[in-house]
């Protein structure tokens, strides 16, 4: 049986990935590809913690994040498309219409 | 009580102005200024029977009112007045009606908000010299910022809005820490009521901070010397209302303040901090007077020399026994009249000319013979000239003084001669010398300008030649704040 | 065992609000009138603050509670709500093209989530509160990108900055969860009072309240707000600045007390740097600006840092007073938007500071009212900026925090600067931007008037105000002490 720290070092590195990546990169659908990282790599501490404790409010709260996730992956491409077709930019350090 | 309610009449009538003023149409500006003036007239009928009704034998507070007003802090509607604050009373509103008349022909633009400003200054006034709570005191000590703060900003010289901002942040800053004394006053004794908290004791170090806190505030508002340097500034780019408000009542409220918060609050702390004190008014009266000899603004010079006359208050204050304090509150009062009267004069010729630079004038003795013997009268009352109200003031001080220490009042005393020098080399350069740019012929003085000028005159001279009755106004209640001074 | 009660009187307006956004994205297609969607939206509003008072304090299985302070506080923002949609029927009208409809109905979905948050008695249910409140905004504030296009920048950075926060917030959920093994807030107190698992919790508040922070633009995470506010449409901003801000301050401090009661004086220590830095930058960066609405963007920044200050004692008073001054600044923010949207009327280059020079000649009445609320911004009595900003120095003191207090007063004194410019540029300069002068439509000078009417009133007589406040507060946690 895989001990349970396994689960929570990956949870961290793919959390610490997601992050990273939305800290540093700069084009916006890689930025929400990293956002879903990081919300995946909680859902599946959350999955793990309930695997281990034998509580079923883990799974719950997994399903709960992939709707959220899926609603908030969906809000941020449409904002992504409509930039890309009112003014033809992807990246973020080209969106600098407000300064200051 | 007979008389419950009539410092709430002072205090809140001007509102009633201000609602009429409000629903005014702004294209009538005559009807505006006649409601302004009724309005002034009135609340200062019922200050004068304030002082009529005042009972000086009695050093309590009178005409008490206590209401809850913010109970979860315990603080009170409190209103009432003593020796110290009743003549303050009187002088407001009497400043706010002549800044009116004076200011009638004077302001041709946002007539509306300007008697607007002028109200509300007056409420703000008569609150902080009424007001007995002192979270009550605070809220009317910051709300006199915003109409002043306008006053000069709009109506002011053209270099009305750096000298506005910096009086804005002056004095703002100076009264944040008077805010954190009050908060820490109120934690420790669980109320704002100022006579609960006379007798009160603390730690030392306590005391000398709470103090601190609290002279801060008041001494920017004085000024006093090292925090003098917004008032040339303010006074020198307000209106001639605005200089007379600033001149007459804002500046005294420090000094109104020192009297009945720090000496009463804070006797231990007093103590050790009035010999500073009596240096900086020294510093202050010489320096400032010096000062007055440089200047070539009218407006300025009197402005430094407020601060030299303020210097006097001080160390009237400061000297710590009933003579000295006397002439102090005495001193305030006179200067209002005074430095206002002065200002209102500026006023006047610089309404007709448009400058301000002593330079420009000269020879005004022969053609405007009338306003040069109104100036002669005020400029002899600002030097202190027996028989006009300055010589009181200055003399009771100058005793009080005496008895405190000796040495400060030698300097002191250059300090007066200072004064007659720059008063009346000013007077020689203004009403004498030949003039630069030909020969005036101004139009002579209004109704309105001679109707805000004479009852200055009639005060400077009842005061400098029967000085009781307002002396025993005072005394009762002065000779009962000193009475925690060791 | 615990019996869920499914009591769906206590959802009833929720369940209410969901159901008008859903009639109104439902039946938009087929009505051409643009204006049904505003009056349906005033009626139910209307109707709900009546409605308020009438529905049953009780659970809704254990993640959803009715009691005195969600429905105080919501019944607070409702009345702020109700201003919002005034200001937005106004300023809508200035954009024909725009869809009216999907602007009120997405307005629903995220009052819906702010009632979700208030009621929410477990992490989770907060989270997904938090959640349906801001998606909606996402869109809101890009609504006008027909007519600006660089709104969708400032959508995308909210956007940017709400996922961050999702993020963080789901790491402390994780947290708690992984700690405690319960996400109910009773739980984790009970768990805290014990004295177990103190580092754990506090390393989640540490998230928690980063999260929240985004939300609420604190210092390090306040980059967002400036942009975010300049894009959105002037009643959004609104929203944003004034609702938003005040429901999730209003649910931090019920977490404080009722999840993170046995910790609040360390979670006061962690807020005490934060909230200085909040003010501080707030203050200083406010004295740049040129345009009015990054100006109070900067300001809004800085007066959540003094409401925060409120919670740094730990004190249930001070957590009072914070709400008080949230309430404030509410109004203070419905009022000042209302001005601009008058402004905007006019010309929309009133927005930048330089152009309003003179407008107080031509336009005095306004002139007046924006003086009073850049006053009570600065925080100069008798008006009510002055009074909430003293009760947080009170406590301040109070709790022994003098240091704090004097170093919040400091700035205090550089924050006032920028509104200070404004006045005189409003007052002092000469002005020379051409414009027409537009009528005073019925709603918006209601809603100015009350809120004129609202700031002055707390500002010399706030004690009913205040006690309606603490006592909520106190009820609510008498009846959490009985409960333990």
């Amino acid at each position: 049986m895989i001990p349970f720290e396994y689960y929570v070092l990956l949870t961290l590195l793919l959390f610490c990935i997601g992050l990273i990546g939305v800290l540093f990169r700069r084009n916006l659908i890689i930025l929400l590809v990293s956002f879903e990282i990081m919300m995946n790599a909680l859902m599946i501490l959350f999955a793990s913690i309930s695997h281990y404790t034998k509580d079923v409010q883990g799974y719950i709260i997994v399903f709960f994040l992939i709707a959220l996730a899926a609603a908030e992956a969906g809000v941020g491409l449409t904002l992504v498309v409509l930039l890309y077709r009112k003014l033809r930019k992807v990246y973020a350090d080209e969106i600098n219409y407000f300064r200051g | 009580m007979a008389d419950f309610g009539l410092l709430s009449a002072i205090l809140w009538f001007p509102l009633l102005g201000i609602a009429a003023i409000i629903i005014t149409n702004r294209s009538r500006p005559d009807t505006i200024k006649v409601i302004a003036l009724i309005t002034a007239l009135i609340d200062f009928i019922l200050s004068i029977l304030l002082l009529y009704r005042f009972d000086f034998t009695n050093a309590n507070f009178q005409f008490v009112e206590k209401i809850p007003w913010l109970d979860v802090i315990n603080s009170f509607y409190f209103l009432g007045v003593d020796g110290i604050s009743v003549l303050f009373v009187p002088l407001s509103t009497l400043v706010t009606l002549l800044c009116i008349l004076i200011s009638w022909y004077s302001i041709e633009e946002k007539v509306k908000e300007f008697y607007l400003a002028l109200l509300f200054t007056n409420i703000a006034m008569v609150g902080v010299f009424l007001s007995l709570d002192l979270l009550l005191f605070y809220v009317f000590w910051e709300a006199l910022l915003i109409p002043m703060y306008l006053i000069i900003g709009i109506w002011g010289g053209p270099r009305r809005i750096y000298s506005t901002i910096k009086f804005f942040l002056y004095t703002f800053f100076g009264s944040i820490f008077m805010l954190a004394a009050i908060i820490y006053l109120f934690l420790q004794f669980g109320t704002f009521d100022y006579t609960l908290l006379i007798g009160k004791t603390f730690t030392p170090q306590v005391e000398k901070l709470l103090f601190l806190g609290f002279l801060l505030a008041f001494a920017v508002k004085v000024p006093m010397w090292p925090f003098h340097t917004w008032l040339p500034d303010a006074h020198t780019e307000a209106p001639t209302a605005g200089s007379v408000i600033l001149a007459g009542i804002l500046i005294k409220l420090g000094g109104y303040g020192m009297v009945r918060f720090l000496l009463p609050l804070f006797p231990q702390a007093t103590l050790f901090f009035a010999k500073l004190i009596l240096v900086l008014s020294v510093i202050a009266i010489i320096y400032a007077g010096l000062a007055c000899l440089w200047q070539d603004d009218l407006k300025r010079l009197i402005a430094y020399s407020s601060v030299s006359h303020m210097g006097f208050v001080t160390l009237g204050i400061f000297s710590l026994n009933p003579i000295g304090i006397n002439g102090a509150i005495l001193q305030m009062i006179n200067h209002g009249i005074v430095t206002g009267a002065l200002f209102m004069c500026v006023g006047v010729i610089y309404d007709r000319t448009h400058s301000r630079a002593i330079n420009y004038y000269g020879g005004l003795a022969t053609t405007f013979p009338l306003y040069a013997a109104l100036f002669m009268i005020f400029t002899l009352a600002s030097i202190g000239l027996p028989g006009t109200n300055g010589f009181v003031g200055e003399f009771l001080i100058l005793q009080g003084a005496f008895m405190k220490d000796k040495a400060m009042v030698i300097f002191a005393a250059t300090g007066v001669i200072i004064g007659a020098a720059y008063m009346l080399w000013l007077y020689q350069r203004v009403f004498f010398e030949k003039p630069v740019s030909g020969v005036f012929n101004l139009p002579p003085l209004r109704w309105n300008e001679l109707l805000s000028l004479i009852p200055m005159v009639l005060l400077i001279f009842l005061i400098g030649l029967y000085p009781n009755p307002f002396l025993d106004f005072m005394k009762t209640s002065v000779s009962k704040i000193l009475a925690n001074i060791p | 065992m615990v019996t869920l009660s499914l009591n769906f009187g206590s959802l009833a307006l929720e369940l209410f609000f969901l159901l008008s956004g859903i009639f109104i994205f439902m039946i938009d297609r087929f009505i051409k009138s643009k204006s049904y969607a505003f009056w349906l939206s005033f009626w139910v509003i209307l109707g709900s603050m009546v409605f308020i008072l009438f529905i049953p304090f009780g659970d809704f299985t254990r993640a959803f509670r009715i009691d005195f302070f969600s429905s105080s506080i919501k019944f607070l923002l409702l009345i702020g709500f109700f201003f919002v949609l005034l200001l937005s029927d106004t300023h809508l009208n200035n954009f024909p093209g725009l869809n009216f409809g999907e602007f009120y109905g997405l307005l629903f979905f995220s009052l819906f989530g702010i009632f979700v948050v208030l009621s929410s008695q477990d992490f989770l249910t907060l989270f997904i509160g938090l959640e349906l409140m801001s998606i909606p905004l996402y869109f809101l504030i890009a609504t006008q990108y027909v007519y600006r296009k660089e709104s969708l920048e400032g959508a995308l950075k909210y956007f940017i900055a709400g996922a961050l926060s999702g993020g963080l917030y789901i790491l402390f959920l994780g947290i708690v969860y992984y700690a405690t093994g319960t996400i109910y807030f009773e739980e984790v107190s009970k768990r805290l009072a014990q004295g177990l698992l103190k580092k754990e919790l506090l390393l989640g508040a540490v998230f928690f309240i980063s999260a929240l922070s985004i939300k609420l633009s604190l210092v390090p995470f306040h980059m967002w707000a400036p942009d975010a506010y300049e894009a959105s449409p002037l009643p959004i901003t609104a929203f944003l600045s004034g609702l938003i801000k005040f429901a999730v301050m209003a649910v931090l401090i019920k977490v404080l007390i009722l999840a993170y009661s046995p910790l609040k004086i360390e979670i006061g220590k962690i807020l005490i740097p934060i909230s200085l830095l909040t003010i501080l930058i707030g203050s200083l960066l406010a004295i740049r600006q040129d345009n009015l609405v990054r100006l109070l963007a900067y300001s809004s920044i800085a007066h959540v840092g003094y409401a925060v200050l409120g919670l740094v004692s730990g004190d249930f008073a001070g957590y009072g007073f914070s709400l008080f001054y949230m309430f404030v600044y509410l109004f203070t923010t419905i009022g000042s938007f209302g001005i601009m949207i008058y402004l905007v009327r006019a010309n929309r280059g009133f927005l930048e500071i330089p152009n309003l020079a003179g407008i107080c000649q031509n336009l005095p009445f306004i002139s007046l009212l924006l003086l009073i609320f850049l006053f009570s911004l600065a925080g100069v009595p008798p008006t009510a900026g002055f009074m909430a900003k003293f009760y947080i120095f009170l406590m301040l003191v109070k709790s022994q925090y003098i240091g704090v207090a004097i170093l919040a007063l400091l700035v205090s004194v550089i924050g006032a600067y920028p509104y200070i410019r404004v006045i005189k540029v409003i007052y002092m300069d000469k002005g020379h931007l051409g414009y027409y002068k537009p009528t005073y439509p019925i709603f918006l000078a209601f809603s100015l008037i009350v809120a004129t009417f609202i700031v002055i009133l707390l500002g010399i007589y706030p004690r009913p105000m205040l006690d309606f406040i603490q006592r909520t507060l106190f009820l609510y946690i008498s009846l959490q002490f009985l409960q333990l």
